[in-house]
């Protein structure tokens, strides 16, 4: 009895498949992914519809923590004091493109938030002096090509007074938002030259965003700002024409300064002579489109700027339910004609047999396009056209199987004390064909899903915002095409679940081949 | 075996009748009035009649099917797209040669890339090579073409900037799409040419080859291989087909604009007499393949004689 029980087809069966290490694990990854798709959606950390950044304040996560930066700033008054931002008065902040960063005056200094990725200048100005800051929203726009820019220029501060008649050469030099330096005023003229000079960069995206005036943004200018102390031609020499006080402001691009001459014996007010940013680049992350992945997003976030891991998560249910029910459908007309045609034979089986061969001649990639020609796009109508390539491969094989079962000792045995022919076919050739029809459900729910994200990726899914692998990969072929995240996750998730289901049939098959040993 | 040709010739009349019968009554099964989608919901009801007239919708169905196969078989005419207005015909040819250039230097690669690792691994048995290339073939089977293509377009187009990303005109466009396309048959030719060398391996006169002292090359180049790659043409011929329903979906990918691309648009957009037209290219498409196959097998083993 014992014996019996341990040589049941069954166990052979079991201890066959558990040798197989691989399709063993690939059995665990069907379950989990199986398991996935019902209690997922439990589990998934954002709503896969909605972007994440209407999500955060529910989360407790602070959005501007993400997007912005505190600058401090401080200035630089003539008589080599410094003085912190609070003291500092009209302080006006701009970008030079409002769509990429904004920038704000806060209590601590400036406050610059991201919009979207690119790169652009932060422009802070108090009164004739100003600096300049680069900002890099990093996100889908490569920064490679963002160009230092003037930030900040230095004119040495004479400490002696000037008479009338006297003349002084300005000493200059420079800081360029990548941390290079320019030390004199000609290289000075002539990055400015080169880097601002002619072409104006035209907005041709049709929003003339900010209110950066381009006329402001000359490329170099030394000029006086009182024009009776003091004049001073373009080589920053300076001549003192009468007594009082001089100032003499360089402008290179975005950026000025200041330098105060004291002409005469009488002391003066010492003025603000330009503005000193704590850093020269700020570098900020787009938090409002193609985030990359981090610890908030693992697979980062597409181009509605919706979790990815979430719509994977969601998606699983949607991939599953195309391939199982599909296959289903398919298993069970092919598996019924099939039967019928394999046991009545004659004009049923040739009627059958020919339409098998017809539809079997397609690609079944194309017999799916076509029948979703016929009923239009759709999730239930991918599921139909996915059964329909599904059916003839069950036909063709419980057909085949049906023919030698029939020969069988048995089921003349059935015949012969008049068993209707219903019940043979059901009771005693159908159990014989259940092995061979286990293995080929699970081969084909790996190519049902498959065709299915290949249609939903063609867009005859109907819904393209459905969180569905094959509609999020043609999505983020439309919308996020040099993203590689965007389009990597979605497209691994496929390749792991029809690869678990396909070596996880192939293990299927090689436990119930008769020839294979133990 | 003229014979045999001509009964598969006249076989496949039937076959094609039930097709051309089908795409016809594709219109009129379909949801959705020609007319309406042709001149769009605004047209009054008299213009409407006019045209239903004129376009000869009130005709009883059988005179429109003669109608339809009459322009169709001896004017060529497979009629106008509801959309652009322009000959179906006109842009199925322009457009085919983009999908065969596509498919044919696809299945190019597919042979070369198939035959090659399928000899190795054949010849190298159970070694390294062989494991790494039969567990590369079982994946290769399971990614999806759409997503090759994407990563192909990441790697080569977006990161490295070999190819570009997407369009027609040079012969580099065709490289990354022909590549994606063919990937998915090389897996398949692989497994096929490695069983079928392994098979004919076991064979006597291999065996026999071997001792009386033929070089290892000879054995292979000249015994082997020689029989080996008999089947491996004629699965590659068959393969053809998948390849033409493989382009539909790299096409899309790589935006290019062969026929593929063209049925898409046409079922996006219900333009039925494009889809008609397709359809019916396609399934003629399988049956001459069907057939140059069936007919192959006489040509290259003599054994097969068509009764």
């Amino acid at each position: 009895m014992d014996k019996q029980k341990k040589n049941s087809p069954f166990r052979i069966f079991l201890r066959k498949f558990l040798k197989q290490k691989l399709a063993v694990f690939a059995f665990g990854l069907v379950i989990a992914i199986v398991l996935v798709g019902i209690f997922g959606p439990l589990f998934s950390p954002y709503d896969p519809h909605r972007p994440v950044t209407a999500q955060y304040p529910d989360m407790g996560i602070d959005l501007e923590q993400l997007t912005s930066l505190t600058l401090e700033i401080e200035g630089l008054l003539s008589n080599g004091e410094t003085i912190e931002q609070q003291e500092l008065t009209q302080i006006q902040t701009e970008t030079d493109d409002r769509r990429i960063a904004a920038v704000r005056r806060s209590q601590s200094g400036i406050r610059v938030s991201a919009n979207s990725s690119g790169y652009t200048d932060a422009i802070v100005e108090s009164g004739d002096v100003s600096a300049v800051s680069k900002v890099l929203v990093r996100g889908e726009i490569p920064l490679d090509d963002a160009e230092p820019t003037i930030s900040q220029i230095r004119i040495n501060q004479p400490d002696a007074s000037f008479s009338e008649g006297d003349s002084y050469q300005i000493e200059v030099s420079a800081l360029l938002t990548d941390g290079t330096e320019i030390t004199s005023l000609d290289n000075l003229k002539e990055l400015a030259e080169e880097l601002y000079g002619e072409e104006e960069e035209e907005d041709t995206s049709g929003f003339q965003s900010s209110t950066t005036n381009d006329d402001d943004a000359a490329s170099f200018q030394i000029n006086s700002l009182t024009e009776d102390t003091v004049s001073v031609d373009e080589d920053g020499v300076v001549s003192f024409e009468s007594d009082g006080e001089g100032l003499v402001q360089i402008q290179a691009g975005e950026a000025k300064s200041l330098v105060q001459f004291q002409v005469g014996p009488d002391s003066i007010e010492p003025v603000l002579t330009s503005l000193v940013l704590q850093s020269t680049t700020i570098e900020l992350n787009d938090a409002y489109k193609h985030q990359s992945p981090s610890s908030l997003h693992l697979f980062g976030t597409d181009h509605q700027n919706r979790d990815i891991l979430s719509r994977v998560i969601h998606g699983t249910k949607e991939t599953l339910l195309i391939g199982f029910v599909s296959v289903a459908i398919g298993t069970v007309i092919g598996t019924v004609l099939g039967l019928l045609a394999g046991y009545y034979g004659g004009w049923l089986d040739s009627l059958v047999t020919r339409m098998t061969d017809v539809l079997l001649a397609f690609p079944g990639i194309l017999l799916a396009i076509a029948v979703i020609a016929f009923l239009g796009a759709g999730i239930t109508n991918i599921i139909f056209a996915v059964a329909v390539f599904t059916i003839p491969v069950f036909i063709r094989i419980v057909r085949a199987s049906t023919l030698s079962l029939k020969e069988m000792t048995y089921v003349e045995a059935a015949k012969s004390i008049g068993v209707p022919n219903t019940v043979i076919i059901f009771r005693h050739i159908f159990p014989g064909t259940l092995s061979v029809v286990m293995v080929y459900l699970t081969m084909r729910i790996g190519v049902a899903i498959l065709i299915g994200a290949a249609l939903s990726f063609l867009g005859l899914g109907g819904d393209i915002t459905a969180p569905e692998w094959g509609s999020m990969l043609s999505a983020a072929k439309d919308n996020s095409g040099t993203i590689f995240h965007a389009t990597f996750f979605p497209g691994l998730a496929i390749v792991i679940t029809v690869l678990s289901f396909n070596i996880f049939g192939d293990g299927l098959r090689d436990a119930l081949d008769p020839k294979l040993k133990e | 075996m003229l014979n045999f040709i001509l009964r598969r010739l006249l076989g496949m009349i039937p076959i094609l009748l039930i097709i051309t019968i089908i795409a016809f009554l594709f219109v009129h099964l379909t949801p959705g009035d020609p007319i309406r989608i042709m001149y769009g919901a605004e047209i009054d009801q008299e213009t409407y009649q006019q045209m239903r007239e004129s376009e000869g919708f009130n005709d009883p169905l059988i005179v429109q099917y003669g109608r339809y196969m009459y322009n169709m078989t001896i004017q060529g005419d497979f009629g106008q797209s509801y959309r652009t207005r322009s000959d179906v015909s006109d842009e199925v040819l322009r457009r085919f040669n983009y999908t065969f250039v596509l498919t044919i230097l696809s299945m190019f690669w597919a042979i070369l890339i198939g035959v090659t690792v399928g000899i190795i691994s054949a010849t190298k048995r159970n070694s390294l090579v062989d494991r790494v290339g039969m567990i590369s073939t079982i994946t290769a089977l399971s990614i999806p073409e759409f997503w090759f293509g994407l990563m192909m377009m990441q790697v080569f187009a977006v990161q490295l900037g070999w190819f570009p990303t997407s369009g027609s005109g040079t012969w580099i466009h065709l490289i990354l799409p022909s590549l994606t396309l063919g990937f998915g048959v090389a897996a398949t030719i692989v497994r096929f040419t490695r069983s079928s060398v392994l098979e004919v391996l076991r064979e006597d006169y291999v065996r026999t080859a071997r001792a009386k002292g033929q070089k290892e090359s000879v054995v292979i180049w000249s015994h082997v291989l020689r029989n080996a790659l008999i089947p491996v043409v004629t699965m590659a011929g068959l393969q053809f087909g998948f390849l033409i329903g493989g382009a539909v979906v790299v096409e899309q990918v790589f935006a290019w604009p062969g026929l593929g691309s063209y049925l898409i648009d046409g079922i996006l957009t219900r333009d039925y007499p494009v889809i008609q037209a397709l359809i019916l290219l396609f399934s003629l498409q399988f049956l001459i393949i069907n057939l140059l196959v069936d007919i192959s097998y006489g040509f290259l083993n003599p054994q097969i004689r068509y009764e």
